[in-house]
């Protein structure tokens, strides 16, 4: 069965080692940006079944890069899940209004996290 | 003197005697003003260029020692997401980590860091994995040892490491500090006492006796929504305190964790002789749609001030029962801008039945006031 390709636009290093182990544990393919810039130009160079983006990036936040993503029609279909530190309703709200397709709230389980980034594949 | 005179160069012990001594004093006080300058100059900026050597040294030897704790940590933890954790795991993971020099202050710090940071960001068997893995590597005594430091932002540091953590044993030595002059060790002391006690965590609460700053509570509320397990008392014990700030804290954790049964307890602040803390009370009436107090707001209002009059109105809106049509209406011919104001856009919050008071009021309000209800009915704001 092909590997699912996972893009991790994370700034907190250890956080997204973290998620990468995580995945890689799952079973995908995983590629990590540690800032908002580098992660759009990885979208923009690939093609990703999934992408996890968190709010709170370098140069480029994580709703503007979600804007991006949605505006380009080549990349508006892949799924993408917010992590953020901030459960705040008009974040996520803002959020989902731009097209996510799930929202995670920091502090988070990583089996849960798990599960939920292979029902976003499955439904793809 | 003379010592230092022998250990000069020869060429300033000659420009010394044959030019120096024959100088004016004016000129010899402007030589000794320029070597000083000069020295201390060259003094600082070495000093300068040392700090810096120093701090580019310990950055590099700090980020091969966090490359290597975070490939321990993330191996570790990944490997027991899925399954228990038992006592071996937690001994297999302690060994690797005291591979590395722990007696090193810097190494034990950044290991502290890591652990913080995944606690804070990991919940579930991880976030006690940490805790453990903390606490068998006895980091808990370096923490508890920054509380013995003079200086306040070591203080806080160990609270915050010995809160994040839950080490209980500790949580009584933050009380000491929970009035601190210092508000940041003050605000850290009380989230730290928050996380740590696991038998009373809102005990604090007894001891603050400064002002609990708006900061100080979202902070606390922060913790509070991010640490489930934190046990709820009922908040309306602190209704009485003689700290107001405590009151009006305690009047939002009730409207926040829904503590309806205190509504007895809130209703006889509606005699406090502070107008923050009345204020506070007619919001928390709103916010949990205490119908019943109604008309208590009401009957309340002539005998408030003009801020909790503003809150009254608001409030009735938040409510909309349509009770308070009647009341609004009235209130819509006040001579008072505000006062009109937040009557008309209660009015207008309580849906078509306030749309059609505010219709009705159009044909009887004076010239001035038309201006304020037209606003509230135009369609171009609500679309």
């Amino acid at each position: 069965m092909k590997k699912s390709r996972i893009l991790v636009i994370e700034d907190e290093n250890l956080m997204n080692r973290t998620i990468e182990f995580q995945l890689k544990k799952d079973g995908h393919e995983v590629d990590t940006a540690l800032d908002g810039k580098t992660g759009v130009a990885k979208i923009e160079a690939n093609y990703y079944d999934l992408i996890i983006l968190d709010i709170m990036l370098p140069y480029l936040n994580g709703l503007e890069i979600l804007a991006k993503i949605k505006q380009n029609p080549e990349r508006r279909d892949i799924p993408v899940i917010i992590i953020s530190a901030t459960g705040l309703e008009d974040t996520v709200l803002e959020g989902f209004k731009l097209g996510a397709n799930d929202f995670i709230t920091k502090p988070f389980i990583l089996p849960e996290f798990s599960i939920r980034v292979k029902r976003l594949l499955m439904l793809k | 003197m003379e010592k230092l005179y022998n250990f000069l160069p020869a060429f300033i012990k000659e420009f010394y005697n044959n030019h120096f001594l024959a100088y004016p004093l004016i000129i010899k006080v402007a030589y000794v003003g320029i070597f000083l300058t000069f020295f201390v100059t060259m003094f600082c900026y070495l000093l300068v260029f040392t700090r810096r050597v120093v701090q580019a040294s310990v950055n590099k030897k700090a980020e091969k020692w966090k490359a290597e704790i975070e490939n321990i940590l993330t191996n570790s933890i990944i490997a027991f997401t899925s399954e228990d954790y038992t006592d071996e795991h937690i001994i297999e993971i302690t060994e690797n980590l005291k591979k590395l020099p722990l007696k090193k202050r810097l190494v034990r710090q950044l290991i502290i860091n890591e652990l913080i940071f995944l606690h804070r960001n990991f919940s579930g068997k991880v976030n006690t994995l940490i805790s453990r893995i903390y606490t068998s590597l006895e980091l808990q005594k370096h923490s508890q040892k920054k509380l013995r430091s003079w200086r306040w932002f070591n203080k806080a540091e160990g609270i915050a490491e010995l809160g994040e953590m839950g080490i209980q044993e500790s949580a009584g030595d933050f009380l000491q500090y929970v009035n601190s002059r210092n508000i940041t060790l003050r605000m850290q002391a009380q989230s730290g006492y928050l996380q740590a006690s696991q038998t009373d965590p809102f005990v604090f609460l007894d001891y603050t006796n400064q002002n609990l700053l708006t900061f100080h509570q979202i902070n606390l509320m922060d913790i509070l929504n991010r640490n489930k397990d934190i046990k709820l008392p009922v908040f309306s014990k602190w209704f009485t305190s003689a700290n107001d700030s405590v009151v009006i804290f305690c009047i939002r954790l009730t409207v926040r964790f829904h503590q309806i049964d205190s509504v007895k307890d809130l209703l006889r602040l509606f005699n406090h002789p502070n107008e923050e803390v009345r204020k506070e009370v007619i919001t928390a009436v709103g916010d949990l749609s205490l119908v019943d107090l109604e008309q208590h707001l009401t009957i309340h209002f002539r005998n408030e001030t003009q801020e909790c009059r503003l809150e009254i109105i608001k409030t009735t809106g938040k409510i909309c029962s349509g009770d308070s049509l009647n009341f609004l209406s009235d209130l819509v011919f006040n001579t008072d801008f505000s006062t009109r104001f937040e009557a008309a856009k209660a009015l207008k919050r309580h849906g078509e039945m306030g749309e059609e008071r505010l219709f009705r009021l159009l044909e009887t309000v004076p010239e001035e006031n038309k201006s304020v209800v037209l606003h509230m009915l135009d369609t171009k704001l609500s679309a």
